[in-house]
């Protein structure tokens, strides 16, 4: 599903003004890669997605096609927006900062870089990274 | 899912899975006993709308050699037990923001181990 934004025209000189001269479409997946790409920034979100999206996205970046939207769901209604995200926070943080930080995160960047409101973001702490477990992407984990 | 915690802010909700949280308690657990997150079983409950654990863990002791005196310094395994099921039940709650009603300890084993050297 996508999006419409009439665009209002411009001081067109031989058009009324307020007259629309087309539409801007905002696809779904372009809100749920900037959210995606919002929550690199968020101290304590360690992954996004849950097990299986993960496995996936591990094969993706393997052949170095990131899919920044894995694990957010967005739902577009008119200018309004819905995410449903679900992440991977890292111990010792206090999940319900880490899933505020997130929500604050996501509402910022769709609300100023996208332009939709957002009405709520659910977030889903699906697991927690241990720093002394080895990574189970197989990385060395970073000291 | 079933067993998540969900907790709602002013724009949606946190939702803590069950997965996560028995993850979190074990590595507090583990923390506070001195054994890996890995040797400690977690069981959540629900305790009429509040949380209750039931951990299960081996306890990190020092060999009989070692000790100095009739105790070791920081207390006997049944005082560094209750002082650990003190440390989950704050930690867990300040970590998850979860109402817990209660903290089980039961002790399935000891470990031997050397203290690390300090180097």
């Amino acid at each position: 599903m996508t999006s419409i934004t009439p665009d209002i025209g411009s001081h067109g000189t031989d058009l009324p003004a307020g007259t629309p001269r087309g539409t801007t479409v905002i696809n779904d997946a372009v809100v749920a890669k900037v959210a995606g790409l919002a929550l690199r920034e968020v101290t304590g979100v360690h992954a996004v997605g849950g097990g299986a999206a993960r496995a996936l996205g591990a094969i993706r970046e393997a052949i170095s096609s990131t899919d920044h939207s894995q694990g957010v769901s967005v739902t577009v209604t008119g200018p309004l927006v819905a995410v449903e995200l679900s992440i991977v926070a890292e111990y010792p943080l206090p999940l319900q900062q880490v899933a505020d930080d997130a929500r604050t995160a996501i509402i910022n960047a769709i609300e100023t870089l996208v332009g939709l409101e957002v009405t709520e973001v659910n977030v889903t702490i699906n697991d927690v990274h241990l720093p002394d477990e080895a990574d189970d992407t197989g990385e060395v984990p970073h000291p | 899912m079933s067993g998540s915690t969900v907790t709602v802010a002013p724009h949606g909700t946190n939702r803590i899975t069950a997965r996560a949280m028995t993850r979190l308690v074990s590595a507090v657990a583990a923390d506070a006993l001195g054994v890996r997150p890995s040797q400690v079983r977690v069981d959540l409950a629900d305790a009429a709308g509040r949380l209750d654990l039931t951990v299960r863990t081996p306890i990190r002791v020092l060999p009989r050699d070692h000790l100095e005196g009739a105790a070791p310094a920081n207390g006997t395994a049944l005082d560094r037990t209750e002082r650990a099921q003190h440390d989950i039940r704050g930690t867990v709650a300040a970590l998850t923001g979860a109402d817990i009603a209660g903290v089980t300890v039961r002790l399935t084993g000891a470990r031997l181990r050397l203290p690390k050297r300090a180097d």
